[in-house]
């Protein structure tokens, strides 16, 4: 039988996912080739975002040193559980705090204490150091990653209420990858009202979720901020999702789907996930279990494995996941992870943060 | 019942003829285009002159399925059931045979099968190791001994879990 034509060989390794590509680099020089151009990973990122067959997703905890958990991976396997490797991240002592500010498409950007910013992929451990902001990144509440598609850059977001006099002032640094410069927007009333952590980039915004006065009440709100124009806008209000009984709420985001976790105290964990529709958009459950067999509270229910478990960050000290069926809990190995630690799901992709 | 006018006979390299609604060969691009350019004419056979027997069974197989699960389910869960034979269809297929059966839907221009058909082959070479998926293909490895093994060495992670049964 004759050889498949390349356009279908392009065709046909765009809805591969980014694991067996990196092996099938070895194939022949052309597939190394392709799997390394980066209109191929764009391609290979649209297939996979076009439906949630092709999302791979992982786990970054942000323990001394960050390290990636492929959860689809059974929790004795020993790759499951991957070091980042960077000169950055090595050089440091033990003692190092890493935060991360957001992922999107793939990549990840982290910071350390010193105001070090590093962008890259855990994947293909293609990594940039970045410029360092004016302001102190210790300093910002809200933060994130995104794609701003009219651009085709990458783009970094934090909020912090001190300029870089000293001078104390609520306004919102951005860093534009492709010409790798921050600067500061002031004057967006939103950003005086509090949101915190790395937003949620999906949908060409970066979202984060607030609790807000609401007449008498306190209700949950998405806020979102819209790369292109600029501006914040409030998303939608969960009116039933605020009482004593909530314990967590977290938005998460995978392929075309933005989830809303969340925990109900002494009953159990649920999740729901956000369909666009051309311009409408509805929340459908994508899962609910009783929690009471867990130890304590806190644990925070992350992402659904293909096979249907659980992905549970145990009040940030063990990973592991959850059969919802037989209520069984395993633990991914994390070796000497002596710190509590952040856990935050991205997406896997061949983007390389180099390519800007 | 359709009236012979709404069908249309479409010939495999073999001379095999298939006589398919217009509803289902509407689908094939490549059909559509060559009866618009004879319009008027009586003679409605189409010669799909590369295309074997075999794959075009398979091809107005999808396409019937297709076109009978979109009218049934007009009002809604078209898309589940559509994957739900996808998945049948798939299972009674020979792995090898996905290669000649891309090449025939990409010949007649068919998006939808296409796409089930790239995502079927990429499926089932995803957990494979380099030495099958080149067999598979007929790729020749043109690397030489030390590129190969420095090209394995970066993403050493990424050749674990191959299964190639």
């Amino acid at each position: 039988m004759s050889q498949l034509p390349h356009r279908i060989i392009v065709e046909i390794l765009s809805r591969v996912l980014v694991k067996p590509l990196l092996r099938f680099k070895s194939v022949c020089k052309l597939w190394d080739s392709l799997i390394s151009d980066p209109q191929f990973a764009k391609l290979q990122l649209r297939q996979s975002m076009a439906d949630n067959k092709n999302t791979c997703c992982r786990v970054l905890l942000m323990t001394w040193p960050p390290k990636s958990v492929d959860f689809e991976e059974s929790t004795d396997n020993v790759n499951a559980v991957r070091n980042l490797s960077h000169p950055m991240i090595i050089e440091h002592s033990l003692s190092c705090f890493y935060g991360i500010i957001g992922s999107c498409n793939g990549l990840v950007c982290l910071y350390d204490e010193f105001n070090n910013i590093l962008l890259g992929s855990p994947t293909t451990r293609d990594y940039r150091e970045l410029p360092k902001p004016t302001g102190s990144l210790n300093h910002m509440f809200g933060h994130g990653l995104g794609y701003n598609s009219s651009i085709d850059d990458y783009q970094i977001v934090f909020a912090s209420k001190i300029k870089a006099d000293g001078f104390r002032e609520t306004g919102f640094n951005i860093f534009t990858l492709r010409t790798s410069t921050w600067r500061r927007i002031q004057g967006l009333n939103s950003v005086a009202v509090s949101f915190e952590g790395p937003g949620t980039f999906w949908n060409g915004r970066l979202h984060w979720l607030r609790i807000i006065q609401n007449g008498t009440q306190r209700v949950f709100n998405i806020v979102s901020f819209d790369l292109q124009e600029e501006k914040f806008k409030d998303v939608l209000t969960l009116t039933e999702y605020y009482g004593s009984d909530i314990f967590l709420l977290e938005l998460g985001t995978s392929g075309k789907w933005l989830y809303l976790f969340c925990e109900k105290r002494y009953s159990h964990f649920e999740a729901f996930v956000m369909e666009v529709n051309g311009n409408r958009a509805a929340w459908s459950r994508l899962f609910k279990f009783p929690h009471d067999r867990f130890p304590g509270y806190g644990s925070m229910a992350l992402h659904l494995t293909k096979s249907g478990q659980v992905v549970v960050n145990f009040n940030g000290w063990q990973l592991g996941l959850y059969n919802p069926k037989q209520v069984t809990v395993e633990y991914f190995d994390l070796g000497n992870c002596l710190n509590e630690f952040e856990a935050h799901v991205y997406g896997e992709s061949l983007i390389s943060s180099n390519n800007y | 019942m359709a009236s012979t006018d709404d069908k249309v006979i479409l010939k495999s390299s073999e001379g095999e003829c298939f006589e398919v609604d217009m509803a289902v060969a509407s689908h094939l691009q490549i059909v559509k285009s060559v009866l618009e350019d004879c319009e008027g004419s009586s003679d409605k056979v189409v010669s799909l002159f590369i295309v074997e027997a075999k794959y075009v069974a398979m091809i107005i197989e999808y396409y019937k399925n297709y076109v009978e699960l979109k009218e049934k389910h007009e009002e809604g869960g078209f898309e589940e059931k559509l994957k739900e034979f996808e998945k049948q269809f798939l299972e009674q297929i020979d792995k090898k045979e996905l290669k000649g059966l891309v090449m025939a839907v990409n010949y007649l221009n068919a998006p939808a099968l296409f796409d089930v058909v790239c995502t079927a082959i990429a499926k089932h070479i995803e957990n494979k190791s380099v030495e099958y998926v080149r067999e598979y293909f007929g790729i020749v490895n043109d690397f030489t001994a030390e590129e190969e093994a420095q090209i394995r060495e970066e993403h050493r992670w990424a050749y674990d879990g191959v299964n190639d049964d």
